[in-house]
């Protein structure tokens, strides 16, 4: 089963939005699904609590994950995805507006597959989240889906 | 009241009508009313709820006011005139009513407890709700009866606490009445004995019969014995006093009796009885023993205790003194009657059966029921049966002695008879013990008597007339005359010296006694036996001198002793003489020994001349013995010194106490040598002085060696007084034993003399620096001791003479003297100053500690502020430029180009500020990285920052001139960072240009290179030179040079982590030149 969709994560509902956006413009808006929080995060990841009952197996093609969020902070999600069988190959790609030393190194250390600084300017940003989009959905060959 | 006059009342009931017969009727009845003596009392009843509750008196007549003692009555309620009738008398207002309703009349008697009077009272109802009470009173009546009740009872209870029988006889002699006691003691109930004959009670009937027949006719009967038979057997003596009673008319009621139980009186006397009957045992047993052997005494003593008691059978064992055996002494002959078994006489006590549990009990033991009685070992076959017995033990001194059995009493053993047994026991006892006694004497007598036989000396015993009343054995072989030739002779014819003998005789009469007496006794054959007479006088009983007693001692081999005494006394003199040449012989050895003496030894006498000297004395001084002996020494020293030497002698022989260790020189052929002398006085047997012994050894060696030792303590001495450091010693006790001069000062004494001796942790080193004591076993100094190692200290203080105490620190080592601890050197320093210095020392780090730590929080702080800044100031920047760019893009055409204008702007705001806040970041990153130290090729650096500046830019003519080799110290990414930033300045500031040339460079001035870069480009005016370097501070507007003005802060703070600094110096299109310089030596940090 070829992953079909995008997560993002992502509490900033303008930032959701001009994401949504810039999607749109390469028709791959319908393919996005977002979660406001850590805690959603990983309830819809994990098939609990509102998403009980998803199918375990349906992983999005890549998790577009904020740092600075609330009830459970991005790199905490990572480290979760990563400590679980059933989502440790799942590609994360950080995706927020610092660029700090600190949050690279310990991005890159709990295992994310990339990490992009939200442009300021719109046009950057729209291209960096269309590329993104392409290039995970379509480009990219996705981990072998674990075997539940 | 009675039956009759109610009826009559009835008959007066009003009729149908209520209305009264006749008006003469009434008035006539009213009279007989008022005048009755009876009480009486018209009333109606009061109802409420259709319920009695009350009455009221309509009418009464006087006597009932009289018995009532109401007054005023009529038309008042019951309740208010009687209170509590209703409640203490129901039964009253419930009778009434009843009368009152049902029109039947009742009587019945009340206790109004009110009044605390009992009436009868007859009631009828002359019509409905009304009745009348006629009352009498019987309160006096009812009184009485309860008086005679309470004596009746108080009688009765009299009689039936009695405890003695009480009986009442009618006169056909049935029995009436009897108290409890009674009851006891006949052991039938009451409702048996009233009614039946009174004799059955009794052993004697026809006895008790008589007796009460006498009351009948004498009126009374006094202490007639009868004995109450009970239904179970027992009997009860009594005496029977008896009184006819008569009723008040004086006819014959019966016959009162009470009967006294008298069972313990009978006994008492029955006791008295046996004690005379005791007695004449007693005195029999006493008066016959003389007469019977033992055996015989046994077995009367038993017949006694079997008769006494009441007993069938005896019997007596004795007990062996170690306790362990009985013997069967005497037994009656009923016991073992028919007994097949040959009884053995001798018995183990441990086998035995229960008839000796009084010995192990040691007391006297009774059993009543034999056949049941515990420990039974059963009896010889042929043993009369025993149903019970009595044994008792007699102890003497803790032993059992005799055990007496007594059995088969027809009663039970008691208290009583262990006396009895006891008694004869003891008496035999007693009897046993005197005879023993008797015995006793009878065998010292004859004891005696061998006494005087055996005696070796002659004893005779003399009459008041002076004849021999009694002689022994040594006194008829003295003599070689029998006893009966000697007895009743005139004593003093037996000595050579009658006279004398009859004079000693007279002494001892007039003296009670002589001692020593020397006599001869004549023997008749005519030899002479010496002796020494000791004789006392002998009494009777009532005191008076009967005779005398005389005991020769034959003094024969005394008389040879002294004869050999005076023999041995020439042998002694002998003796004497041979002992005078032994102590000549010894004399000699002595003057060899003195000789053989590596000592010099003199005698002088008190002339101070030598007498005597050794070998020793006349070969240091090299003068024959000869030349000296005899000699004075005036004679042989010169003047000075003789009388040196005599003035010690003098001394000595003044005093009589030796001098000891005198130091002199003595001149001697090998040289002067240095002797000491020790000169005691020399005395004769007598213990007079007659001179002086000296003993001299040569010491010169030895002082030689001393002096060195002296040399070269006193070179330690004054290395130890010119040393800085404070030294002193102490011995094992801690007493000073030296001190050098720098200690004394340090610790402020003047003299050693006022440490020496002294104990030095008491004396300067007694407490902590706090004051508070310091005992010596803490102290390390003395550990030195116990470890025999070094110690060392800095954090104690000495104390000074003064009280002030100084920081010191202080090394102690213990000494050695022949391979063991002798003591200790301890060395010290005032460390005060050092002290002092350490305390700053320390006050620092800890304020650097504190800055350090003020530091770290300020970085941590600076971190996360920057930390928020990143992420949050930022975030919102990519909303405001998405929004406005999608506003623009999807709303444009609205907007019109004023509006398209303004979002441009915000647009550019929106840039600048997200790069103003990467500036900021950079600038707080370069604070907080960590800093590398590497060599860093500035050079290589500069050339590459040229090549990216030319490729981006590759239209300007920009010559950059790059000196090589300048390698310097330090973080490479952040001296990439200044280089780039300066190189960028400069290609930014020349940009207006349209040639430039750009130099990086090294000025050698100074102790250290200095780095430049210069440009040719649009410069700066050199008044805000100190501006350039301030974050966000530019000197030239956006629109002239883009930047955010942080890129000159980022290399100041770059140079100052380096150690080094950076300056700038420019003139307005001159250009402008950057230096950097660093200090390597300080360049880390």
């Amino acid at each position: 089963m070829k992953p079909s969709y995008l997560l993002l994560v992502e509490d900033n509902p303008d930032d959701a939005e001009l994401v949504t956006t810039s999607l749109k413009s390469s028709n791959l808006a319908n393919e996005l699904i977002w979660v406001e929080d850590g805690a959603q995060a990983l309830d819809f990841l994990f098939c609990r609590g509102q998403y009980q009952g998803r199918d375990v197996r349906d992983l999005p093609a890549v998790v577009l994950l904020d740092i600075m969020l609330p009830k459970v902070g991005g790199l905490e999600v990572l480290k979760q995805l990563r400590a679980d069988p059933c989502t440790e190959t799942v590609p994360v790609v950080i995706l927020t507006s610092s660029n700090q030393d600190r949050d690279l190194c310990e991005g890159y250390k709990l295992g994310c597959n990339s990490y992009v600084q939200k442009p300021v300017v719109f046009e950057n940003f729209v291209s960096a989240v269309k590329n993104l989009g392409l290039y995970w959905l379509l480009l990219n060959q996705p981990p072998v889906p674990p075997k539940v | 009241m009675d039956e009759e006059k109610i009826q009559a009342d009835q008959a007066w009931a009003p009729d149908e009508t209520g209305a009264y017969q006749s008006k003469s009727g009434e008035e006539k009845y009213r009279l007989l009313f008022e005048n009755m003596l009876e009480a009486w009392a018209y009333c109606r009843i009061i109802y409420e709820n259709g319920q009695p509750v009350d009455f009221i008196y309509l009418d009464v007549n006087q006597a009932y006011e009289n018995v009532s003692n109401l007054k005023n009555v009529i038309g008042k309620k019951a309740s208010e005139l009687i209170p509590g009738l209703r409640e203490n008398n129901p039964e009253v207002l419930e009778t009434y009513a009843r009368v009152a309703m049902t029109g039947k009349p009742e009587k019945f008697e009340t206790c109004v407890k009110s009044f605390d009077k009992h009436y009868k009272v007859s009631a009828y109802s002359p019509e409905r709700d009304h009745f009348i009470a006629m009352f009498q009173d019987f309160t006096e009546q009812k009184k009485t009866e309860a008086k005679l009740c309470d004596l009746y009872w108080y009688n009765r209870n009299l009689i039936e606490v009695d405890l003695n029988p009480l009986v009442t006889i009618n006169p056909l002699g049935k029995i009436t009445d009897i108290n409890r006691a009674t009851v006891e003691a006949t052991g039938y109930t009451r409702e048996l004995l009233i009614g039946s004959d009174f004799s059955d009670y009794f052993t004697d009937p026809q006895k008790a019969r008589e007796g009460y027949l006498r009351v009948l006719s004498e009126g009374q009967l006094r202490d007639y014995p009868l004995t109450i038979k009970h239904r179970n057997g027992k009997l009860t003596p009594v005496l029977y006093n008896a009184t006819v009673y008569r009723n008040e008319a004086g006819a014959l009621q019966g016959v009162f009796a009470s009967a006294r139980d008298i069972t313990e009186r009978l006994k008492a006397e029955t006791l008295k009885e046996q004690e005379l009957q005791k007695a004449i045992i007693l005195l029999d047993l006493y008066h016959n023993a003389p007469h019977l052997s033992d055996k015989e005494l046994y077995d009367y003593a038993l017949e006694q205790a079997v008769r006494i008691t009441g007993s069938e059978i005896g019997f007596l064992h004795l007990v062996s003194d170690d306790q362990q055996e009985i013997m069967l002494t005497a037994w009656n002959k009923k016991v073992l009657e028919g007994c097949v078994a040959v009884y053995d006489n001798h018995y183990p006590l441990e086998q035995a059966g229960n008839w000796v549990d009084c010995a192990r009990a040691k007391k006297p033991i009774i059993y009543n029921d034999f056949p049941n009685s515990p420990h039974q070992k059963g009896l010889p076959t042929g043993h009369s049966p025993i149903s019970r017995f009595l044994s008792a033990p007699v102890i003497e001194e803790d032993k059992v002695r005799i055990i007496f059995g007594v059995g088969n009493k027809a009663e039970p053993y008691d208290e009583n008879d262990i006396i009895q047994i006891q008694l004869v026991a003891n008496e035999l006892r007693k009897i046993l013990r005197q005879r023993d006694y008797e015995q006793a004497m009878l065998k010292a007598g004859i004891y005696n008597r061998s006494l005087i036989e055996a005696s070796l000396d002659p004893l005779i015993t003399i009459g008041p007339e002076g004849q021999i009343t009694d002689a022994n054995q040594a006194m008829e072989i003295a003599t070689g005359l029998t006893r009966q030739q000697l007895s009743g002779t005139e004593f003093y014819d037996y000595f050579t010296d009658p006279e004398k003998a009859k004079a000693g005789y007279l002494q001892v009469y007039k003296e009670g006694l002589v001692r020593d007496y020397e006599l001869e006794i004549k023997h008749k054959d005519g030899h002479i036996l010496p002796v020494l007479y000791n004789a006392t006088v002998y009494r009777d009983e009532e005191g008076k001198v009967i005779g005398a007693f005389a005991a020769a001692r034959d003094i024969t081999e005394r008389k040879k002793m002294e004869s050999e005494l005076l023999k041995s006394k020439e042998e002694l003199a002998q003796r004497v003489l041979e002992r005078t040449a032994e102590l000549e012989e010894q004399k000699e050895e002595l003057r060899i020994i003195i000789d053989s003496v590596p000592a010099l030894i003199f005698y002088k006498d008190r002339e101070n001349r030598f007498i005597r000297i050794n070998q020793a004395f006349e070969e240091l001084t090299g003068v024959p013995r000869e030349q000296l002996e005899g000699k004075s020494m005036f004679e042989l020293y010169p003047r000075e010194l003789a009388e040196a030497y005599w003035k010690d002698d003098l001394e000595v022989i003044s005093t009589g106490r030796g001098r000891y260790d005198i130091v002199e020189p003595m001149e001697t052929p090998h040289g002067t040598r240095i002797v000491e002398t020790d000169k005691i006085p020399y005395r004769n047997v007598a213990g007079e002085i007659l001179g002086v012994i000296g003993f001299s050894r040569d010491i010169t060696e030895q002082k030689k060696a001393q002096d060195l030792v002296r040399e070269s303590e006193e070179k330690l001495r004054l290395i130890l007084n010119s040393t800085a450091n404070g030294i002193y010693g102490i011995d094992l006790e801690g007493r000073c034993t030296f001190c050098n001069n720098a200690a004394l000062k340090m610790l402020g004494y003047q003299d050693q003399e006022q440490l020496l001796g002294r104990n030095m942790h008491r004396q300067i080193h007694h407490s902590y620096p706090d004051g508070s004591f310091f005992p010596v076993e803490q102290c390390r100094i003395f550990q030195a001791f116990a470890t025999g190692q070094g110690t060392y200290s800095d954090d104690e203080v000495l104390w000074k003479a003064d009280g002030s105490s100084f920081a010191a620190e202080y090394w102690s080592y213990p000494q050695f003297r022949e391979g063991r601890i002798a003591g200790a050197v301890v060395a010290f320093n005032d460390i005060t100053e050092r002290k002092l210095v350490q305390e700053k020392l320390k006050e620092l780090n800890n304020d650097l500690g504190l800055r350090n730590l003020e530091l770290e929080s300020l970085n941590k702080e600076l971190e996360s502020f920057s930390y928020s800044v990143s992420h949050d100031l930022r975030s919102p920047l990519v909303g405001i430029d998405g929004f406005s760019q999608l506003l623009l893009r999807d709303y444009g055409e609205k907007l019109g180009e004023q509006g398209k204008n303004y979002l441009e702007r915000v647009r550019n705001a929106c840039v600048r500020m997200s790069d103003l806040i990467d500036s900021l970041l950079k600038l707080s990153r370069v604070s907080r990285s960590d800093m590398a130290h590497e060599k860093v090729d500035l050079s290589a650096i500069a050339q590459y920052v040229a090549k990216d500046l030319k490729t981006k830019e590759p239209g300007r003519k920009v010559e950059f001139v790059i000196a090589p080799g300048a390698v310097v110290e330090g973080d490479k990414k952040l001296l990439e960072v200044v280089l780039f930033n300066l190189l960028s300045n400069a290609w930014k500031f020349t940009s207006k240009h349209p040639s430039a040339r750009i130099e990086f460079g090294v000025l050698e001035k100074g102790e250290h290179p200095v780095y430049f870069v210069r440009d040719d480009g649009s410069g700066f005016d050199m008044t805000y030179k100190d501006q350039l370097f301030s974050p966000f501070r530019r000197l030239h507007t956006t629109r002239e040079f883009p930047g955010t003005g942080i890129g000159l802060s980022i290399i100041q703070r770059i140079m100052n982590r380096h150690g080094g600094r950076v300056w700038a110096e420019g003139e307005v299109e001159k250009g402008a030149t950057f230096y950097l310089e660093f200090k390597e030596k300080k360049g880390d940090e």
